[in-house]
Formats: C-alpha cells, sequence, structure tokens
C-alpha cells in the first residue's frame, strides 16, 4: 500500500471511529494498563528523587560485571583477543537494547589495553548500532586508530553465524567470551566452544531456557533482571540506580500482593484481583 | 540537535506504540499495524549495510591475502550468485533459489541444530563437575529429576516420582515465574530509561 493510500485509509479510520470508540481502553488490557502507569509512576519519581540529590541506595555486587575487566586483563596479558556476542535478536529486543551499555564498556577496556575486540553480528540493524558504540568507544578512549573495522561485523544468521563463530573460536583462539543479549539453541554451542579454547565466559541473558547453560557453562552468569541493572551498575549514575531501586520497590510491592492474594484465596476461595486482571 | 532529534522519535514512537497498544481509537486507526510495517521498511533498509559489511571483510581477507582467504572467494561467491537467481528467479516455490533453500541450507542447518545434542552431553559434563554453588544445585535437582524419569525411581520409593512432580511443579515453577517476573521489570524499566532518554548508549556517538 502506497504512503498516500495509507494515509487515506488511516484518515477514514478515524472518521469511522465514534465519540463512543474514543479514549476507551482495550477490553482487557484496563489492569495491565494500571499496572504499567503505576510501575511508570514509581520509576519517574526515583528518577526525580536521584535529580534532586536523594541519597540512592547502592546496587548490589554484581561478579559478573565486576568479571569483565579481570577477563580482559586476562587477555591483555596473553595477547589474545575478547569475543562479544549480542546474542540472535533484532534491534528491538529487550536484552539486545540492554547490552548496548555493556559493549560500550567493555569496548573503551579493549582500546585502553590495545586488547582485540572480536565482535561479529547477526543482525544487520544491531551490526550498525554496535559498530558506531565500538567506534565511539575506541575514540573516547584517545585511540581511534586502534579500531579495526573489521572486527566488527556482520556475520550471518542463525546457522551460518554459529559456524563462523566455531571457526573464529579455533582460529583466534579468544581469552575471554562475553556473551550479552537473547540467545536461544545456540547459547550451549556458544558457551561450549569458549569452553574448548580456554576462555573466561561471562554470560548473561532473559531468555530463560537458557539460563541452565549460562548457569553452569560459563564462569559468571547474569540472571534476568540483573543484565537489565548492570548499565546502571556500571555508570554509577544515581538516576539509572534510581530506576533500579524503583524496579525493586515495585517488585517488592508485587510480593506483598502475592502473598495477600494467596492468604486470600486459601481462605475466601476468591479474590478481587482476578476480576481486575481481566478487567 | 544530532542527539535531541533521535531521542525526540524514540521517545515520541515509543509512546505511540504504548497507546496504540491500550487505547481502542489507536486500535481502530490501525497505528500498530502501520508501526510494524515501518519498522520492517525501515530494518529492510539496514540489511544491505550488512550486505556491504559481509563483502568489506572478507574482500580485506581476499586482498590481504590473510589465512584461508579462498574461502573468503567462495563465500562471497555463494552469496552473489544466491542473491542474482533470488533477484531473477524471485523466492517461490520451483525456482533454483527455492532449490538451493531445499537442498543445501535446510540440510546444512538441522546438521548443525542436530549437533546440539553432543554439546549438550559436554556441557553436562562440565556440569557435573559442581564448579560452584549454584552448579552443584543444579545437578543435584536435575539427577533427582532424571532418576525420577526412569523406572529405577519407581524401585527405590512410589515417592520418588511425586517428589520431582512436586519439584517441578511448585519451587521450579515459581523460581521460573520470579526470574520472568523480574526480567520483565528489568526490561520495562530499560525501557523507561530509553523512552524518557537517560539510557543513551544506543545512539552511540550521537549520545555525546
Amino acid at each position: 500500500m502506497s504512503l498516500s493510500a495509507s494515509l487515506q485509509a488511516w484518515l477514514a479510520a478515524g472518521k469511522g471511529a465514534t465519540a463512543a470508540h474514543l479514549w476507551l481502553f482495550q477490553p482487557g488490557a484496563t489492569g495491565s494498563l494500571v499496572a504499567v502507569l503505576l510501575f511508570g509512576i514509581v520509576v519517574y519519581v526515583m528518577i526525580q528523587r536521584a535529580r534532586a540529590g536523594a541519597p540512592m541506595r547502592q546496587i548490589h555486587p554484581l561478579p559478573g560485571i565486576d568479571a569483565i575487566d579481570e577477563a580482559i586483563g586476562r587477555a591483555t596479558e596473553m595477547g589474545r583477543p575478547v569475543f562479544y556476542s549480542s546474542g540472535d535478536t533484532g534491534v528491538t529486543d529487550p536484552m539486545t537494547i540492554a547490552h548496548y551499555p555493556i559493549l560500550a564498556h567493555v569496548a573503551r577496556r579493549c582500546a585502553r589495553y590495545d586488547t582485540r575486540l572480536l565482535q561479529p553480528n547477526e543482525d544487520p540493524v544491531v551490526y550498525t548500532v554496535n559498530d558506531s558504540i565500538v567506534r565511539e568507544a575506541y575514540l573516547e578512549a584517545g585511540r581511534p586508530e586502534a579500531f579495526n573495522p573489521d572486527d566488527v561485523w556482520f556475520m550471518n544468521n542463525s546457522s551460518g553465524y554459529i559456524t563462523g563463530v566455531w571457526d573464529l573460536m579455533q582460529k583466534q583462539r579468544p581469552a575471554a567470551s562475553i556473551l550479552y543479549g537473547d540467545f536461544y539453541y545456540d547459547a550451549i554451542m556458544l558457551v561450549e566452544m569458549g569452553g574448548l579454547v580456554g576462555a573466561v565466559q561471562i554470560g548473561a541473558t532473559a531468555q530463560i531456557p537458557e539460563l541452565p547453560f549460562f548457569v553452569a557453562g560459563c564462569d559468571y552468569a547474569l540472571i534476568a533482571e540483573e543484565m537489565y541493572a548492570a548499565s546502571a551498575y556500571i555508570g554509577h549514575e544515581p538516576v539509572l540506580t534510581g530506576t533500579v531501586v524503583a524496579e525493586d520497590l515495585y517488585k517488592f510491592a508485587m510480593f506483598v500482593l502475592i502473598v495477600v492474594g494467596a492468604v486470600w484465596l486459601s481462605i475466601v476461595g476468591s479474590t478481587p484481583f482476578s476480576s481486575f486482571v481481566h478487567f | 540537535m544530532k542527539k535531541e532529534i533521535p531521542l525526540a522519535i524514540t521517545g515520541l514512537s515509543g509512546l505511540m506504540v504504548i497507546v496504540g497498544e491500550y487505547l481502542r481509537f489507536a486500535q481502530n486507526l490501525g497505528w500498530l499495524t502501520t508501526f510494524n510495517t515501518w519498522f520492517q521498511v525501515a530494518t529492510t533498509v539496514a540489511f544491505p549495510i550488512g550486505l556491504v559489511s559481509l563483502t568489506l571483510v572478507h574482500g580485506h581477507n581476499i586482498q590481504r591475502k590473510r589465512a584461508d582467504w579462498g574461502l573468503s572467494i567462495l563465500m562471497l561467491a555463494a552469496t552473489y550468485v544466491y542473491l542474482a537467481f533470488d533477484l531473477v528467479s524471485g523466492p517461490a516455490n520451483g525456482t533454483v533459489m527455492s532449490w538451493v533453500y531445499t537442498a543445501y541450507i535446510s540440510p546444512v542447518a538441522a546438521t548443525l541444530y542436530a549437533m546440539t545434542s553432543f554439546l549438550i552431553t559436554s556441557a553436562t559434563f562440565r556440569t557435573f563437575r559442581c564448579r560452584n554453588r549454584e552448579a552443584t544445585l543444579l545437578v543435584v535437582a536435575a539427577l533427582f529429576i532424571v532418576v525420577a524419569q526412569s523406572p529405577l525411581a519407581g524401585l527405590i520409593s512410589h515417592y520418588w516420582g511425586a517428589t520431582a512432580t512436586w519439584i517441578i511443579n511448585y519451587p521450579s515453577n515459581a523460581a521460573f515465574r520470579a526470574i520472568t517476573l523480574g526480567a520483565y521489570l528489568g526490561a520495562f524499566a530499560t525501557a523507561i530509561r530509553i523512552l524518557l532518554g537517560i539510557e543513551r548508549a544506543h545512539i552511540g556517538s550521537l549520545a555525546k
């Protein structure tokens, strides 16, 4: 459909929408909307508190993130590269979005220590963003000439990526392997390849079926929400930390709600929550 | 403005998707469908960039005669010949492109996928070394569940299978839901950080 036809259809649909339809929520989505709005408010309040200079609770230590410097240091001492994978999925995946600050951190460290960073990509859009981040990191470290464009590249997707990485691992033998993002069946393959070449491995994902492979196979694993909190942990910025504190507060509220709901359900037999959720 | 415009576009797009998800009038207007179409167009534009990157990397391999540069020739030849067939004959069934896909790419992908079984075995061996507390817990729980699936469990105790079912339905399911809840809240907090322009790493050099 052409742009003009799309616009015409869009306008026609708008004319067809009666006043009764306007500003009404999607059926069954009101409970979800209220939950989203409440969480948004909590995050906003914590951001404002952080901006006002209110003391923020520290994020508990994340050994997986602390180990990044150690792993890059090891690679530097051994004269071997660092391998970094941002997962299988596209740019809209929250896990892909969460990896950008980590890649920037890793690239800055690699640039500073003059350690080669190998960053093959599965998705062309993610590749363009990653390329920009790594270039910028080398520039920030004051060593733009050390950036090798051939070290951040679009490799292929799915099976092509796995075979390519396998070959890369065997030839380059990275001393550190950082897997940060959304992985599928390639998680086990990447972890095993890293293990075979003796790399220190740091794995982070919120893809639950793949978590056991990271926990079992990697030296350090960041589980689900930890990978989202890592950018605040690295940056030590109060505003970013505020959003993580908001997340914890909301989680605590949900925990209380779950306990109250469970007790209520056990005693009364039904809760008012269920009708709210489907409202 | 180099920084503000991408951040404004990001914030506005995110807000419109939220409105499109929850408000009925936006659904009537087909916002989400329109956004999805725009997104597909935008990502399609990025695909040639991937092709350019692939060509440059392998072109440099050939030019500088790096290790296995002959494979780079093969890689580029396969890519461009496949592209040419696709452009000429299209992706329909019965074309050369679909034959290449069915006869070559599918078996290779299936073979690779089948190799996961060997890697899982190797990963199991690693896991069984109980390298840390979490891995030990994982091994103990896994062994318990594995034994529960075998006739051996019935011979040992009738409660073994029931206990395994309880582990799957309660502690395991509770942990699964707790991780999911944390992951979704983390993803949502990340989304808010991006919508508000607090998290800017995704716009690379423009963030400065």
